[in-house]
């Protein structure tokens, strides 16, 4: 019977501290995400000012160079908008966005700064959609540094709270 | 010719749906596409005009007509601009965009004007949708007179606008650079597509067909683009539509030295008048062409009313 116990507290300990441990990752993936959404950003910004490239090649190129979470996204949004899936680019580009995000570990403030973005697609001129490019690269930026400052604290904090979690229900339990 | 799916998407607002009831046999000949806010639905198919209904059937009274609104021709923009009206900025300073299939879409508005260059166009109040056509063989006839013993000499076709002049000369090209059994063989041509309507690329793939030997700088000012060709790719013959500008004719001189054949557009009734233009008149008196096409607008698109040759003299009468 005590081994059964032993056995069961053991099992509890251990979801809880991995638990703990991912929550704690998830800013490391958030940041990571973060991090190729900036890059996919600055290289679309070249090819629009410089090469003036229409967005759904623009997309296309990006996520065939980077291959990562973001390809995906751009990737949807090229292909519908190759077929004019909607009135207004704006709408295909939250559409996108909004499938997407389930997969990733962004918040809603990140959501929110990349639906933003969307806002000045398509009938507009260079400079403006340059500007809106730089408008969410300045809140990835921002955001990035808050994390970068939170990052160590919370990757102690959240696996500490999943162990004292796990005492806390064996203790209840037994 | 349009290829119907792939035309409609650049349609937006209600204008995809009204198009889209169009017949599908009268679709395929439509020359032109009149869009205004406000104002009824026009189009002119075989040199005809017509109002459009609501429902796609066409009729002669305007009062059933359907008038686009501004949210119309706006989304019909963005649509046909693939969302990214920007990559358009220098096409829409000169006041056209071409879209897949090599279709031409005309826009006015309001200019906007920066230190006495037009920067854009906003509040887009009209599109005209030149649809291209490609007809085959069209040049057949025309070639009998611009190729003398096997070979090609420097052509000028006048023509009024949408007679045809575009259709015939991209024909031309198709059959100069493939070559035709028994009568002339292929040649390398070298095409400055301006406004992007003789190949009409789409991502820099000619759409049209244009022949085996034919090198296009798509969207290229044509003065340096001549130049630039013969730099580049050592054409036989250089292939340019609606030359106007007087830094083309110092282009077009720089060819007739280098030894490469010309073949070019430009826009007039009849040869009296183009005459009288000044360094073009000085051209054609001093006999730079050798054939003279005056292409007519009664009848048939791209039919020839005269063909001149280097004296001036008339050789040809419909």
């Amino acid at each position: 019977m005590i081994t059964l116990k032993i056995l069961g507290a053991f099992i509890v300990m251990l979801s809880c501290t991995i638990t703990g441990i991912c929550f704690g990752k998830k800013i490391v993936y958030r940041m990571e995400e973060l991090e190729q959404i900036q890059r996919g950003m600055t290289t679309l910004k070249n090819e629009i000012t410089f090469l003036a490239t229409p967005l759904p090649e623009a997309f296309q190129k990006i996520a065939f160079q980077q291959k990562n979470m973001l390809s995906n996204l751009f990737l949807k949004t090229a292909e519908e908008m190759e077929q004019r899936q909607g009135e207004k680019g704006e709408e295909i580009w939250k559409q996108s966005v909004l499938a997407w995000q389930q997969k990733t570990y962004l918040e809603k403030p990140d959501i929110d700064a990349l639906i933003g973005f969307g806002t000045s697609i398509g009938y507009l001129d260079i400079a403006q959609q340059k500007a809106s490019i730089e408008l969410l690269l300045q809140y990835i930026e921002t955001t990035l540094l808050e994390l970068q400052q939170n990052k160590k604290q919370q990757q102690k904090l959240y696996p500490s709270m999943g162990v004292l979690c796990g005492m806390l229900i064996i203790v209840l339990l037994s | 010719m349009i290829k119907k799916d792939s035309f409609l998407q650049n349609f937006g607002g209600n204008l995809q749906q009204v198009i889209g009831l169009l017949e599908e046999n009268f679709l395929k000949e439509i020359e032109e596409i009149r869009i205004r806010v406000n104002k009824p639905l026009l189009l002119f198919c075989k040199k005809k005009e017509y109002f459009i209904k609501r429902d796609g059937k066409i009729t002669q009274n305007m009062e059933q007509a359907y008038f686009p609104n501004s949210e119309d021709i706006r989304h019909t923009l963005e649509k046909a601009s693939r969302y990214s009206m920007y990559a358009f900025s220098e096409e829409i300073k000169n006041g056209f965009l071409t879209i897949e299939g090599g279709h031409r879409i005309g826009i006015v508005g309001k200019v906007v004007v920066e230190n006495g260059f037009i920067k854009t166009i906003q509040n887009i109040s009209a599109l005209n949708i030149r649809i291209s056509h490609e007809i085959k063989g069209c040049a057949d006839f025309a070639l009998q007179y611009a190729v003398q013993k096997g070979k090609f000499y420097h052509t000028l076709l006048i023509s009024p606008p949408a007679c045809g002049k575009t259709t015939l000369l991209r024909d031309m090209v198709r059959q100069l650079s493939n070559g035709k059994k028994g009568l002339f063989l292929g040649q390398t041509v070298g095409v400055v597509d301006e406004r992007g309507e003789i190949a009409g690329c789409y991502q820099g793939i000619a759409q049209n067909d244009i022949g085996i030997r034919t090198d296009v700088l798509d969207g290229c000012p044509k003065a340096e683009g001549m130049l630039m060709l013969i730099r580049s790719m050592a054409p036989r013959i250089i292939a340019v539509d609606e030359i106007g500008k007087q830094e083309d004719f110092l282009a077009i001189e720089s060819i007739v030295n280098a030894g490469i054949q010309l073949l070019c557009t430009v826009h007039g009734n009849d040869l009296k008048e183009v005459k009288k233009r000044k360094i073009l008149g000085e051209m054609l008196t001093d006999g730079v062409f050798h054939t003279i096409f005056v292409l007519s607008d009664r009848k048939k698109t791209g039919e020839i009313k005269n063909i001149y040759n280097q004296n001036l003299e008339m050789i040809y009468e419909t």
